[in-house]
């Protein structure tokens, strides 16, 4: 779906910068192992996101000493993800009730 | 502003990426051997990563162009031949689109050249059953500047004495003046050049004498002297003081006046109808008020002209009970005479440039075929078919905007060639120049067809088969054939509807120029003479000096005749009168045909060959005897249908109980065309018919008539050195003229049909030279197979003319609805002319014939062994 993968991605950085590989773990253990996420067709959202603003992105040092480019939510990113995910709440939450919608009606 | 990043700093990042990924794997334990490849994995295609994040900064089409351009040059580099055809013809085709466009973007689309343009009206009155409009009389003018509530100002110009002799400077010279109401100039919003535009007092009768200097005769005449304002000319013997300069740029409001000098009309306050009928006729120009439809005015117009009835003297009112009043926008009234010739050329060119674009498509098909391994190959190194589309489309723009370049150059060299095809009292072409809007037009026109010519080529070529493109030498594909002949058909078949079209307009001409004049112009020198009124007021004075002149003229050696007449053939006369016959119930004034007439010396028909038919000449003793008058054969027609003319007795003009004895009928001479058409013609001897201005006629067998014009000068000044002779010309020249403009529409359209014959043939050639190397192969084996010469050049030319043929065949059928459409608009020209029709295709079916006989002869000679081995 598109978006969603921008929106995990603004999840993940909540907690603090990461880089791309960071990110794709993040999402894949996060998800308990349920989400699998391409790695490659992680960064053309990456680029996306940084183009409109919502992360920003700067070279630093890795834990284990590797030079790696971070990403770290802007504010106009973490207003975005606020919206987005009571979007999406309220999305999930409708599909849910359409979803269980024929247990509780007549037919 | 977010720095870009460059496609390095992306390579480091997915580097880091794998790097990490790798470390990860490590530390869960997958084996060293794996991990980096289960991390590249993982990452899937790191091409295709690359190659999305290029296209996500960078302006991937851009970069494309870039590269099509580039391409599209070296491309075309290597084809000289074709882009220099490619170029040529669009040069040509753009070229005469934008020279045509720019005139009449100048003549119908741009604003005119005066303040509210689009509100100015031409204001005219006429009988329903009368050719000639007499201008609204002075009274009519006086009474809508009164009376009308919807006119933002009335304006009046013309009213007689437009010629006037300046006299004080140098050699007397004759110069168009036109009379001007003092409002014109404001009405048009014209902002003088230097000076000021006349005042109420100047535009009064008796008030100061005033003049206002055209621009050009400024410059000529008065150095340019920007101390010329309140100067003294004398004009027609008054002095006048120079009160302004008109600005560079003015065009008169209407195309039969000049602007060299303008004096006050001076219309007297009190402009009723008297009984003397002693008022003008007037051009007039109204200015309607914002939100005001013509037809409003129109209708407030003529109440206000049925008002003023009871004023009137009585034989006025049964003559203008039928007036109408007509108002034409001033746009209409200034390019009416050229606006359709003007749009059939540039529908004329728009046909010519489409058979350039077909040229040039057909001769991109022919490449296509040729270059289909090169589009294979770029398909098979991974070019979409959108991708090969608009590099192919690049090659085309590219030719278009090196065409449309070098047509906009053409454009700009031959638009004075072009306006001496225009009329030469239309202004409001002179000085016309490129400008914006139509450079707008060309760059237009040259994408368009630059488009037009490459896309049906491209999409074809386009279309790739790889495996097909591997077989070498196969022929071309039976699509792409077919796509050329229906190419190459199209083009005959709109060179033929030129062809045709142009034969018209050279049979009109033709027709035109050989028909009987009905005199004999050779060797004959006219001009004309104006006698000012404050020294020839009246008709003694004027008869005094013209029967000195024609004594004189008659001595200058080489001079076999002469004779002072108030008209000309071709050029007609200026007056016109109503008229009654003797014996026939009496019409009532305004329902009198008028009939032009004209007083002429008694060698008049000699001197111009024109023959008396029946009955005599005007002889010395009719210049003190009974009234007669000589008629031409239209008019004893006309009047006197079935029975003789001669003897008969009419009267013409307003002149009572002057009725004149008709004693001659000489032949019908052409005169200006007029629609509906007027040939009727009185002749009087000048003794009773003397008008202020008359032409001098000049008779000299064996001669070139220029050269007695400065014979013909003396022989005036000796008479009185202070009248200028203007007007001067031959009457083979007078005749010339009169054919200008068709002459002008015939030269025009057979240059683009040339053109277009031109263009067509080449395509021909081309695709029919193309075709004989794609079969070299065939030939060969048709030739080692025993097949003659003769046959295979008959195949080559037969395929050839089957093609014209078919296109033939279409444009015949396109010619006629096109000529009906011609014939619509154009006078004189035959809708349904089959014998011009089939002359064109005749013509066109030998010129295709030529066209095939050089690759058919080249067919014919192709040795089978090298045809064999060359592929």
């Amino acid at each position: 779906m598109q978006g969603t993968l921008d929106l995990l991605i603004l999840r993940t950085l909540i907690f603090g910068p990461r880089h791309g590989q960071g990110i794709a773990r993040d999402i894949h253990t996060d998800s308990s192992e349920e989400l699998l996420v391409d790695h490659g067709s992680l960064y053309p959202a990456l680029q996306r996101l940084e183009a409109r603003g919502l992360i920003a992105a700067e070279w630093g040092v890795s834990s284990n000493n590797r030079k790696a480019r971070f990403y770290r939510l802007t504010p106009r990113g973490k207003k975005a993800l606020t919206n987005e995910l009571s979007q999406w709440k309220r999305m999930v939450a409708a599909i849910g009730r359409v979803l269980n919608a024929r247990k509780t009606k007549p037919v | 502003m977010r720095r870009k990043r460059d496609s390095r700093d992306f390579d480091a990042e997915i580097q880091s990426h794998l790097a990490h990924e790798t470390e990860t794997l490590l530390n869960e334990g997958v084996p060293p051997a794996d991990a980096a490849n289960v991390a590249r994995r993982a990452f899937g295609n790191v091409t295709l990563a690359r190659e999305r994040f290029y296209e996500s900064v960078h302006w991937v089409w851009f970069d494309q162009l870039r590269q099509d351009l580039r391409y599209a040059i070296r491309v075309l580099c290597k084809s000289p031949l074709f882009a220099s055809v490619a170029v040529v013809s669009l040069a040509l085709g753009i070229g005469a689109n934008v020279a045509l466009f720019n005139i009449v973007h100048k003549l119908l689309l741009q604003a005119l050249p005066y303040r509210d343009a689009e509100r100015l009206v031409y204001v005219t009155e006429f009988w329903p059953h009368e050719p000639i409009m007499p201008g609204p009389p002075s009274p009519d003018f006086a009474n809508w500047r009164a009376k009308s509530k919807l006119a933002d100002g009335i304006a009046a110009y013309g009213g007689g004495a437009d010629a006037l002799n300046l006299t004080s400077r140098g050699e007397p010279e004759r110069l168009q003046g036109t009379m001007v109401t003092a409002n014109l100039l404001e009405l048009l919003g014209t902002r003088m050049a230097l000076g000021r535009n006349f005042t109420a007092d100047e535009d009064r009768p008796g008030g100061p004498a005033a003049v206002i200097l055209g621009y050009r005769l400024w410059q000529s005449k008065f150095e340019a002297s920007p101390y010329v304002i309140g100067k003294t000319i004398r004009l027609n013997g008054i002095p006048r003081t120079i009160v302004g300069v008109l600005p560079s740029g003015f065009v008169f409001p209407d195309n039969n006046f000049r602007d060299q000098l303008l004096v006050p009309m001076a219309l007297a306050a009190d402009q009723h109808w008297h009984d003397d009928l002693n008022f003008r006729l007037l051009r007039v120009l109204a200015k309607l008020k914002p939100e005001v439809a013509p037809a409003a005015l129109k209708d407030e117009f003529s109440a206000i002209l049925r008002s003023t009835a009871q004023e009137e003297p009585p034989q006025m009112v049964t003559m203008r009970k039928d007036m109408e009043v007509r108002m034409t926008p001033l746009r209409d009234w200034l390019t009416g005479g050229v606006r359709q010739m003007i749009l059939i050329l540039q529908a004329t060119v728009g046909l010519l440039l489409a058979i350039a674009c077909l040229n040039i498509a057909g001769l991109q098909a022919a490449r296509a075929t040729n270059r289909q391994r090169e589009m294979c190959l770029r398909a098979a190194v991974g070019a979409g078919r959108t991708r090969l589309l608009k590099q192919l489309l690049t090659e085309s723009v590219l030719l278009g905007l090196l065409g449309g370049a070098l047509g906009v150059g053409l454009a700009f060299w031959s638009m004075a060639w072009l306006r001496a095809f225009l009329p030469a009292n239309l202004h409001l072409v002179d000085g016309i120049r490129m400008n914006g809007p139509v450079l707008m037009f060309a760059v237009g026109t040259a994408v368009f067809a630059a488009i037009l010519s490459g896309l049906a080529p491209a999409m074809a070529a386009s279309r790739t088969h790889l495996h097909d493109a591997m077989k070498e030498g196969q022929s071309p594909g039976q699509g792409k054939q077919r796509l050329q002949a229906a190419l190459v058909i199209a083009e005959i078949a709109m060179t033929m509807v030129l062809l045709a079209g142009s034969g018209l307009f050279i049979k009109r001409f033709v027709q035109l120029a050989s028909a009987d004049p009905g005199f004999r112009p050779e060797g004959v020198l006219t001009m004309r003479v104006a006698l000012p009124a404050n020294s020839y007021g009246n008709d003694r004075s004027r008869i005094g000096f013209y029967t000195r002149l024609v004594e004189r003229a008659r001595t200058i050696p080489g001079v076999s005749s002469a004779a002072v007449a108030g008209g000309l053939p071709v050029i007609g006369a200026r007056s016109r009168g109503g008229l009654s016959i003797q014996g026939e119930p009496d019409v009532p004034a305004g329902g009198r045909p008028t009939i032009t007439i004209a007083g002429i010396t008694s060698d008049y028909f000699q001197t111009l060959g024109i023959p008396i038919l029946r009955g005599r000449g005007f002889a010395l003793a009719d210049e003190s005897g009974p009234q007669v008058a000589i008629v031409n054969e239209a008019f004893a027609a006309k009047f006197f249908p079935g029975q003789d003319a001669l003897g008969k007795r009419i009267e013409v003009g307003s002149r009572e109980g002057q009725w004149r004895e008709i004693v001659g009928i000489a032949g019908t001479v052409k005169q200006q065309e007029r629609r509906p058409p007027d040939p009727y013609m009185i002749y009087s001897p000048l003794r009773y018919f003397v008008e202020p201005e008359a032409f001098l006629v000049l008779k000299s067998p064996g001669m070139p008539p220029e050269q007695l014009t400065t014979a013909a000068v003396a022989a005036v000044h000796a008479i009185d050195p202070d009248l200028p002779l203007y007007d001067v010309a031959s009457m083979r020249e007078r005749l010339g003229s009169a054919i200008a403009a068709p002459r002008a529409s015939m030269t025009l359209m057979a240059i683009f049909a040339g053109l277009g014959l031109i263009l067509s043939m080449a395509g021909v050639f081309g695709v029919t030279s193309y075709l004989v190397n794609r079969r070299r192969r065939e030939i060969g084996i048709r030739i080692a197979l025993g097949a003659t010469k003769g046959r295979v050049a008959r195949m080559v030319l037969g395929r050839g003319l089957r093609l014209a043929g078919v296109g033939i065949a279409i444009g015949v059928g396109a010619s006629m609805g096109f000529n009906r459409a011609l014939g619509s608009v154009i006078e004189g020209i035959q809708t349904d002319d089959w014998a011009t029709l089939s002359a064109a295709a005749g013509a066109f079916a030998l010129a295709t014939a030529a066209a095939c006989v050089f690759p058919a002869r080249r067919a014919a000679k192709a040795d089978p062994m090298t045809a064999l081995r060359s592929e």
